[in-house]
């Protein structure tokens, strides 16, 4: 027993990792955060002294395993030329601990957020760190970035399609716009369903009930490739393996759990309601937002509403809409993803 | 009240032992592989006691004769495993299980289990309210519940001390965790000792 358990911290104690600075740095740790631990992970390019913290979406995705596979692969392209920090967020993936349901707050999400760049920041004292929200992580980013110490410690933020509303009739005005804009432009193509689709918005506004919610999803088709059709994350058979059998990754928790769910329906009750617009003139930041112009879930149109909104110098920001992507440029137009956002952290 | 769970689970241990390993010889011990997901390494040691064992009989339409010795047996466990960059665990656990053994070569098992886990988490930097960090080792205490089958092979059966070989996947569920339980794959490949091989 005694010499299992000496075994043991010892083998807890050995497993160090190097934070090097170098090309090619491969150092995994973990943040304990308000008692529980937070799996983060740096990889890339360490050198150029610039490291932006990846904030995935969901709620309730991974991201360590996009890291372990290169499911995105920006193994070849962004971690070459800049440092990538991936993190589990709380109460996913491989984060650990009996985490207590009241925990799964977006204030929580925002202390563990800093809890990493500062850590990052620990290793790396004099890092220059960018923010890189998809999806609900642009949400997460944006309220990060609200207050004026934290943003201090930002130097740039890229919001890929993320979110500044959450579930209110505001959002559903942007959808109204979307579906209208969409039917304008596919009109040639099918004149009666987009015919029917114009007429609909013209006695559907505002948006409030759910039947309304229905109808306009009748139109658009199936949420996140109603138009685009989403593309598969670059996992291999090999990639897939070595996930399960020979990475930092329990499988369980991770694909096989309904923890992701749970984390979903917490913070969207936490957060329901909630609208960042107001507020974003306080993030001055330099900006890159990124949209899929046929982003059902989060339409392009909240998008340049939300780059308008934002306190950062004209010249200092930008907005790039991806004509062929939907919610997920980073899958649709993989080069110009990847050059726009290279670009945009060696400028800064 | 705060409760120590390493008191707990030395006191869980002892109690294990000392029921069974002070009073009574185990009939087999095990040496085994405990490969979590197969593939990150570990090690299991455990003690089984019969508390009740039958055998039957049968024959084949064609005169074979099949003999089947059955058992069920209570089987304390000391194991951990290694995940680099997960986790580490130490876990003491009690088995009830069925044994079978057919015409004195191939064996049948299945079996659940309850014990503790405690893990510990590797490169863990804990974030202080003051904004500095410092490097601890961290981990968490759970209880832990299996349920397994095995297959197995006799080998020196004429020996004093038989030997069995044998493969064992196992389904390991963590509990309290988020957000409920955390599962695990567990696949042990050992070798089992008879101590007390009955006379025939």
């Amino acid at each position: 027993m005694k010499i299992a358990l000496i075994t043991l911290i010892a083998l807890t104690f050995l497993s160090c990792e190097k934070f090097e600075t170098s090309a090619n740095t491969d150092a995994f740790y973990h943040v304990s955060s308000a008692g529980f631990e937070l799996p983060v992970w740096i990889k890339g390019n360490t050198a150029s002294n610039k490291f932006v913290v990846f904030i995935n979406g969901g709620p309730g995705l991974t991201s360590i395993d996009i890291a372990s596979a290169d499911m995105l692969g920006w193994g070849e392209s962004l971690e070459k030329e800049f440092a990538m920090v991936y993190y589990d967020q709380r109460g996913t993936g491989n984060a650990q601990g009996a985490i207590p349901d009241e925990s799964i707050t977006i204030e929580q999400y925002l202390d563990d957020l800093e809890a990493v760049i500062s850590s990052v920041l620990h290793h790396y004292p004099s890092a220059k760190i960018f923010l890189m929200g998809h999806s609900f992580g642009g949400f997460i980013g944006q309220s990060f970035l609200l207050d004026s110490n934290r943003q201090a410690m930002i130097q740039g933020w890229i919001n890929i399609n993320g979110s500044t509303i959450v579930d209110s009739d505001k959002e559903w005005q942007f959808r109204l716009q979307f579906l209208t804009e969409l039917a304008e432009e596919k009109m040639s193509e099918d004149s009666e369903k987009w015919g029917k689709a114009l007429e609909w918005v013209e006695n559907n506004d505002p948006i409030t009930t759910t039947q309304q919610k229905e109808e306009w999803r009748g139109f658009i088709g199936h949420a996140g490739d109603g138009v685009i059709p989403e593309e598969n994350t670059n996992l291999s058979g090999k990639g897939l393996l070595s996930i399960v059998f020979s990475s930092s990754y329990n499988i369980f928790p991770a694909y096989l759990s309904s923890n992701g769910t749970k984390v979903g329906e917490l913070l969207f009750e936490n957060i329901k309601g909630t609208d960042l617009l107001p507020e974003l003139y306080n993030i001055k930041l330099p900006s890159l937002m990124l949209w899929g112009k046929y982003d059902d879930i989060i339409p392009p149109q909240l998008g340049s509403t939300a780059f308008d909104a934002l306190g950062t110098n004209l010249d200092e920001k930008e907005f790039v809409l991806f004509e062929k992507s939907g919610h997920q440029p980073f899958l649709n137009e993989i080069e110009l993803f990847e050059s726009t956002v290279i670009k945009f952290v060696n400028e800064h | 009240m705060k409760v120590n769970h390493f008191f707990l689970l030395i006191c869980f241990c002892l109690i294990a032992t000392s029921v069974f390993g002070q009073r009574l010889k185990p009939n087999y011990v095990s040496v085994s592989y405990l490969g979590e997901m197969i593939t990150h390494p570990g090690l299991n040691i455990s003690a089984h006691y019969r508390i009740k064992s039958w055998d039957k009989k049968r024959v084949k339409k064609n005169d074979t004769q099949i003999k089947k010795d059955r058992s069920i047996n209570l089987s304390p466990s000391l194991k951990f495993f290694y995940h680099k960059r997960y986790q580490n665990g130490l876990s003491s656990a009690i088995n009830l299980n069925y044994h079978s053994l057919r015409n004195g070569k191939w064996t049948f098992g299945t079996g659940i289990g309850v014990g503790y886990l405690r893990t510990f988490i590797p490169n863990t930097f804990v974030y202080n309210e003051n904004g500095t960090f410092e490097k601890k080792i961290s981990g968490h205490n759970y209880v832990s519940s299996n349920i397994f089958l095995s297959w197995g092979r006799k080998i020196n059966s004429l020996s004093n001390n038989p030997m069995e070989v044998y493969i064992k996947p196992q389904y390991w569920i963590a509990f309290p965790n988020f957000p409920n339980t955390v599962s695990y794959f567990m696949f042990e490949v050992g070798l089992t000792i008879d101590l007390k091989k009955s006379k025939k």
